[in-house]
Formats: structure tokens, sequence, C-alpha cells
């Protein structure tokens, strides 16, 4: 399967540079908000990956490096 | 009236749950007795409108209710209101008191509910005017735009919301609350909830951040009330569906446009439940129509109706392509100088809503706005709200703000272009923004621009920078 590239999905979203900056909070920096949160859901589908908001880890969220974890957890345990 | 369907209720239903989050809850009986002591308290201490720092809290509902009671009306603002809206809000409405579990620093007594009772001041006067409610909305002109609703008002919606199927057969379910109390949108379950007789419970979270508490919350609930956005980041959850959510018989939406794809998936995981889809501005009391969203709703409609125009709370036109709003539902005009959409007809009150609309089959289409009004995940933003409070801040000189819209045509987010001096930075105006506005106003997207475009007119291009 092929692993989604997480920034470029997230910029494609929130069309902000700050995507690629590795120390940006997604969360804190107001980027990963409800639309680009269902967006990015959306978009990971089409890639045949489908998380459980519920049984992630919010901390996860903060970062594009612990949301590429998250999938590679997820594409492991297929 | 509506505080004697509360006192009714307390009498029928002294021990069962008025309202719960979190674990702390209130009973009908208590609540009662508590928001009739602190209306006594209130009616002695101010004659003019309350403001409510309204977090999801028993108190909060209680001091909502005493307000009833006393007929003193409330102003409920979001915990996180920025100084600068407070101040704007005082001066507005007038008010003299504000009840928040937080000291805030302002012109005003600032007290806890308990604290009320050992409140030294004393009214001037009696208040007599006949306002419920003052919910503040985003404002063209960049301050906020007081909307008085009356308690004829919000006598009306109760009535029509309560005759609605099939909310009217219900008898003592669980309804869960997902609005801030500060928005509108509330004004749907809290009153259908305390007027019927019903317990009301909000999750202690909030969606993206906390789906655990917000599912325990719903799988509680027999009913919904909710925006069409928070039900797509439920959707996002495979496990919501109807195995794990078997109370779950009816969600209620208003405050943005519901798209099909939306409701068909809800209608896919909880077949058999009763999607109803409403419509109304603040100015008319929250609501005025509605329609049930059915499998052959959708496979009709592209666009879903959002209200039978027979069942309607008030009375609806289309006058040039607008939605014009005619009665019992309609406020009697804005707080201060705005006149914005109001008009009296013969001595009944009228609202042009500015939503672009049409009728079909005796169903209500909403097709958009006229202005530059953008309702972002149910929030509803003036364009020139966010514009004026960016020229506030030193070094901006001209800027446009403009939504970012989805395949679907709704709003995503905001995108502000900016013309300002050399060395001022996206940080700097967003920073200047946090101290003026609430954070969903605040542009996601700053782009700085040597100038504006132009249309022939002179005016800002606001389609050409949509584009960009």
């Amino acid at each position: 399967m092929n692993i989604p590239d997480i920034k470029e999905i997230l910029f494609e979203i929130c069309s902000d540079e700050r995507v690629y900056d590795d120390s940006t909070d997604l969360v804190e920096s107001g980027l990963l908000d409800s639309y680009a949160f269902i967006e990015l859901f959306y978009k990971l589908e089409e890639y045949g990956i489908e998380l459980h908001p519920t049984r992630i880890d919010r901390n996860n969220l903060t970062s594009v490096k612990g949301i590429e974890e998250m999938i590679g957890d997820y594409l492991s345990r297929q | 009236m509506t505080a004697e369907k509360i006192r009714q209720n307390a009498l029928r239903y002294p021990e069962r749950t008025a309202y719960s989050c979190g674990g702390r809850s209130i009973t009908y009986g208590r609540l009662w007795e508590e928001a009739c002591k602190y209306a006594e308290h209130l009616k002695r201490i101010t004659s003019s409108s309350v403001i409510i720092i309204a977090s999801k809290s028993p108190e909060t509902v209680t001091a909502i209710a005493a307000c009833l009671i006393s007929g003193l009306p409330y102003v409920p603002l979001d915990p996180a209101v920025t100084p600068a809206r407070l101040e704007d809000t005082i001066k507005l409405s007038g008010a003299e008191l504000i009840i928040s579990d937080e000291k805030l620093p302002g012109p005003v007594t600032c007290c806890s509910l308990g604290e009320l009772t050992g409140c030294r001041k004393t009214a001037k006067s009696e208040y007599t005017g006949d306002t419920a409610y003052i919910i503040f909305t985003s404002g063209s002109t960049g301050k906020p735009k007081g909307v008085p609703v009356s308690r004829a008002n919000l006598e009306n919606f109760v009535s029509w919301i309560s005759s609605l199927e099939p909310l009217c057969g219900y008898e003592g379910i669980t309804v869960m609350n997902q609005a801030s109390f500060a928005f509108d949108l509330s004004v749907a379950d809290l009153y259908y909830s305390l007027c019927g007789g019903h317990t009301l419970i909000s999750p202690e979270g909030t969606l993206p951040g906390d789906y655990e508490n917000v599912l325990g919350t719903l799988a509680k609930a027999d009913a919904a009330v909710m925006t069409p956005t928070f039900m797509k980041m439920l959707l996002l959850e495979k496990d919501f569906r109807c195995e794990y959510f078997p109370l779950l018989g009816c969600v209620f939406f208003c405050g943005e446009r519901l798209d099909a794809v939306t409701a068909k998936k809800l209608l896919e995981r909880f077949p058999g439940i009763h999607i109803i889809n409403a419509y109304g501005p603040t100015e008319a009391a929250c609501a005025v129509c509605s329609v049930e969203i059915t499998d052959e709703i959708i496979s009709k409609y592209p666009l879903l109706p959002v209200g039978e125009i027979s069942s309607a709370a008030t009375e609806i036109r289309i006058e040039n392509g607008e939605i014009v709003l005619r009665g019992k539902s309609v406020f009697s005009g804005y707080l201060g100088e705005e006149t914005g959409g109001y008009f009296s007809e013969n001595g009944v009150n009228c609202f042009r809503t500015g939503d672009l609309g049409y009728t079909e089959n005796g169903l209500l289409f909403c097709s958009g706005r006229r202005d530059n009004q953008i309702k972002l995940n149910g929030f509803r933003i003036e364009a020139g709200d966010i514009e004026n409070n960016i020229c506030k801040i030193p070094g901006a000189l001209q800027c446009c703000v403009v939504p970012v819209c989805g395949k679907g045509g709704e709003a995503k987010s905001l995108t502000a272009y900016v013309v300002a001096e050399k060395d001022v930075t996206a940080e700097y105006i967003k920073a200047g923004l946090e101290k003026l506005l609430p954070g969903y106003m605040i542009p996601k997207k700053i782009v700085f621009l040597n100038s504006l475009p132009v249309t022939r007119n002179g005016k800002t291009d606001r389609k050409k920078l949509m584009k960009l």
C-alpha cells in the first residue's frame, strides 16, 4: 500500500507552509481545526486507512510525526 | 410562560434531572428553588440586562432560569470572550452585572451565582421591557451586534419546536446539547428540554479533541441538537452507529447547511433515525422552520430543503431572491444604532435575512448569502467584523477577509489578504487579533499583498481573492 505523504496532504488542506515545519504544533497553531480534521480523515480513507478517532492518542495529532506514527501503527496491524 | 413551564415541571418531576454536565447535575426541584431565590436577588441588585458567562454547568442553567423568573434579560457570553468584546457587550447591553465563576475586570459588578446573595448593590428602578435574552453576533462594523429576543418570540419558538414530529411525542427523554449557551443553536435544546420536562446533558469536552467524552455522553441521549459539522466529526468514528447508540432516535440540525452526504451517511448508520433540518437566524429566535430529511428527500433534492413553509413558526416569503421573515418569531430590531435587515410592516416585525432562497413544492431552500456573512462551523461571522479589527492593528493598512470553500461551497476556513507596512508579519497580525476577537474569527491564513484587487466599481474584488 502507498503510504501517503502527510505533509503534502496537510498542505493541500490548510494551504499553509507551516505544516512543513516540524516544530509546528498542529493543534496549538489552529491548523488542525475541525475542518482540517475532517478532511484529513476523509483523505486517509481514500488511501484505505480507516482510523478510529476514539482509539487514537490525542498527543499524536499535534505533529506530522505523530500522525505518521499513528498510520504506521495502523498499517502494521493490518 | 417559559418560566411557568419550568415551574410546572419542577412540581411534576422534582427529582428528575433537568441538566447535567460532567458528573454535575441539578434536578427540576432544585433548579426551580435556586432560580427563584436568585431571581429575588437579581431584581434587588439590577434593573438592566445580566451578562452570564455561560460555561456548561448547572449554575449557568440556574442563572438563565433566574433571569427568566425575574423578568430581566440575560446576555450569554462564551467563556472565551476577549476583554475587548466583553467591553463592547457591556456598553451595548447596558448590563450592570456579570455572573461568572471567574472574576473579570471591568466597570460592572462581577460575581458568581452564589455570591449574588451577598451583593450590596441596589437597583435604581425596575426593568419593564420584555426582552428574554440578548445574543451577540458578529457585526460588519467590527463591533458585536446585539440581537434582543423578546419573551413573545421565545414563547412562539418553544411552542413551535415542541409541536414538531417526533419531538412532540417524547416524554421525559434525554437530550444532548452541543453548542455553547452563548450561541442561539443552544436555545433549541435548552428550551425544548426545560419546557418539556426532559433531561438536558452536555459533554464535558468537545470535538475533535475529546471523542471519548462526547460519545460517552451521546450514548445516553435519545435526541441531540447539533451543527452538521459536529455530526461530520462524529461520523468519522466508525463505531458511531445504532448498535452502540441504540437510544439515539432524533437529531435536530441547525446553524449551518446540512449536506446530503452527511444526512445519507447518518441514515445508513442509524436506519429509521429522525433527521430534522431546521433553518432560522438569531433575529427570529433560533429557528423558524424545519423538515424531516428522509432517503426520499435526499434522492429528490441534491441541495437539501431547510423547512416546510406550511408548518413554519412565522411567515416566510421570498423577495427578490432573499428569504424574508414576518411575524411572531421576529425580533424588534438590534440594540443601538444598527438597523440591518429589520423593518416593520403595518406594525408587524419583519426581517430581511440576507439569505438567498427559493421555494419548491412547499419547501424552503437556502442557497447562499447576498452579503459577506460567512457560516464557519456553525459560527456566524461578518467578513467586515474581522477586517475592521485587522485594521485596528498598527501597521495593517487595508485588508479583505474571504472564506476558503470546499467542494460543496461550504466555508472551510478564513484567509485574510492584508496590505501592510514592511515589517508586519502574519504572526504579528494573529497575535493582535487574539486580543480583539474570539478564536473562531481569527483567519487561519494571512496573505500579504501590495494592493487589493478592485472591481470596476472600485470595490474590493472579493470574488477574485476567493479564486487566488
